[in-house]
């Protein structure tokens, strides 16, 4: 669905991406997490034809997003971090805004309303932020289009509608879709997504299934000395040294998206060569 | 065709700029009476004993240049900021759609509610003015005798430049995030500063003194016993009524395809 090739980009002073290569699947939710600053929403506005690459190319759903083509648009739906909604009353703005998506449906779009518990005579300027996020995710989910590219989606979300954000988008997900979520705040995706693509300065630094580091690594609370220090990583705990290991047994663990990620940053090598078919080699030997 | 236009979406650009500027627009509107009105009063206060109907039409071109390049500078507000940017350029249309949407909106329906605001305003002053020196015989309102002759032979013309120059800012709108219609204007006076000097450059580069240029003839008046006489070197008239055109109607289109292929590079 959506394919990076060689990715070049870079603001008037600032490189971005220097040579990013990336392939994005449907039926997927995405996880894009990184520090801030490293890219994250350049690669999102990049993908939906925002920001044009100064070298290399993007192909999403067969089309070159910079070229903004209207069949290009109608699939694509952008729930940026920082959005604008008009002075409209939540009904208005649906009936302006929705002709322009094909796949729109009023009926998905109430049922996320009453699930984020919106009123919708009200007018958006007089929302929150919170609310006002919750109207434009309820109408990018209702859009229906193939690709739902999110920024910072639970930043200003309450914990009870982070939750629900969870749910549904959960909900959403079908074979013919991709959700590409970008996020700082791992913890919020957890359960959530399948695949976790980590960038940093510009570079991917891990790009792996949910399914695939459930049986290569594993995420536990350690008092053995010697687990302790051959981990991946480790911090301490209440309970006692929390780390990320290699999945030697092949014992169930529940995924720590956040430790993963302090390992992937702070011991990337390490992480890749699990992941590499070399270190099974290296322990059968 | 209809990857690249459609009247379908147009129609629900337009349907959704109105709704959602709609409190911008009355507003916008009532300033625009206020001001007509004001101005109005300013004229008929100052009008002393002599009223004439063509000072109305100079207030009519001061106002709509002024109020329309203010509009057109406006134009692509949604641009300025990241937030709006992403708003306005993922919405699905094309950029040609959009550009002829808030052409409509700057241009067309804009000159139309200044000159229903302006008749009105116009119309109820006139009224005051008669009603006010019907029993002052001293008093006098001049109405233009024929508006085909004299001033209203130029207002066309006027007509003309206020498209290019509204075009002129709809790009300026799109090429400056602030300050739009002060940058816009500093740029368009130095440019029509440039061509002013270098044209006189060229004048007297290529003419000797005496000779009058205006790009299509040049008319060399001779002195002495031959005065009175003159030499005219003139383009051929197909060419002279082509450069004429390209001055009065190419202008806008110009500025229009550049402001079209500005907004297809813009990046937000």
């Amino acid at each position: 669905m959506i394919t990076i090739k060689n990715l070049h980009f870079g603001y008037k002073k600032k490189k971005v991406f220097n040579g990013l290569s990336l392939s994005l699947q449907a039926g997927h939710i995405y996880g894009l997490l990184g520090k801030n600053g490293t890219g994250k929403s350049t690669l999102l506005r990049s993908i939906a034809g925002l920001l044009f690459p100064n070298e290399g190319s993007v192909s999403v759903l067969g089309f070159t997003p910079g070229k903004r083509h209207p069949d290009f648009l109608q699939s694509v739906f952008m729930v940026a971090e920082e959005f604008y909604l008009p002075d409209v009353t939540v009904q208005k703005y649906v009936k302006l805004n929705a002709p322009f998506y094909p796949n729109f449906s009023f009926e998905q779009f109430s049922q996320y309303l009453q699930e984020f518990e919106i009123p919708e005579g009200n007018t958006l300027q007089n929302m929150s932020y919170g609310q006002k996020k919750k109207v434009l995710i309820s109408f990018g989910l209702a859009c229906n289009t193939a690709l739902l590219l999110m920024d910072e989606p639970t930043n200003g979300l309450d914990i009870m509608s982070k939750s629900k954000f969870r749910k549904v988008i959960a909900g959403a997900i079908d074979e013919s879709k991709c959700i590409v979520i970008s996020t700082h705040q791992v913890k919020d995706l957890e359960s959530l997504i399948d695949r976790i693509t980590i960038i940093d300065e510009g570079q991917i630094l891990f790009d792996q299934t949910i399914e695939s580091i459930n049986r290569k690594i594993q995420f536990k609370i350690s008092f053995d000395r010697e687990e302790v220090q051959e981990a991946l990583y480790k911090e301490p705990s209440l309970q006692g040294t929390a780390i990320v290991a290699a999945n030697i047994e092949g014992d169930n663990s529940k995924l720590d998206l956040e430790l993963l990620y302090k390992a992937v940053v702070t011991n990337g090598d390490a992480v890749r060569f699990v992941f590499n078919n070399q270190y099974a080699t290296q322990l059968n030997n | 065709m209809y990857s690249s236009f459609s009247f379908s979406r147009l129609g629900k650009l337009i349907t959704k700029q109105f709704f959602e500027n709609a409190r911008l627009y009355t507003f916008s509107v009532m300033a625009l009476f206020g001001l007509l009105a004001l101005v109005f009063a300013f004229w008929v206060a100052i009008g002393g004993r002599s009223y004439h109907e063509e000072n109305t039409w100079m207030i009519f071109l001061a106002g709509l240049f002024l109020a329309g390049t203010v509009f057109a500078s406006l134009s692509f507000n949604m641009l300025d900021t990241k937030d709006k940017g992403i708003y306005w350029l993922t919405l699905p249309a094309t950029h040609f759609e959009k550009l002829v949407c808030t052409i409509l909106y700057s241009t067309v329906f804009f000159t139309i509610v200044y000159c229903i605001c302006f008749f009105i305003i116009k119309s109820l002053s006139v009224l005051f003015i008669l009603e006010y020196i019907k029993d002052k015989p001293t008093f006098t309102y001049t109405p233009m005798p024929d508006f085909s002759k004299g001033f209203g032979e130029v207002i066309p013309y006027f007509l003309y430049a206020f498209f290019a120059v509204q075009a002129l800012y709809l790009l300026g709108a799109v090429y400056f995030r602030r300050y739009t219609f002060v940058i816009t204007t500093v740029v368009g006076a130095v440019i029509i500063f440039a061509f002013a000097y270098y044209w006189t450059r060229i004048q007297k580069g290529m003419f000797d003194e005496g000779v009058s240029w205006n790009i299509i003839s040049a008319q060399k008046n001779e002195l002495g016993i031959f005065k009175g006489q003159y030499f005219l070197y003139s383009l051929s008239s197909t060419l002279t009524k082509t450069i004429k055109f390209m001055v009065f109607f190419a202008w806008a289109p110009l500025f229009w395809i550049v402001t079209w292929y500005r907004l297809k590079e813009k990046e937000v």
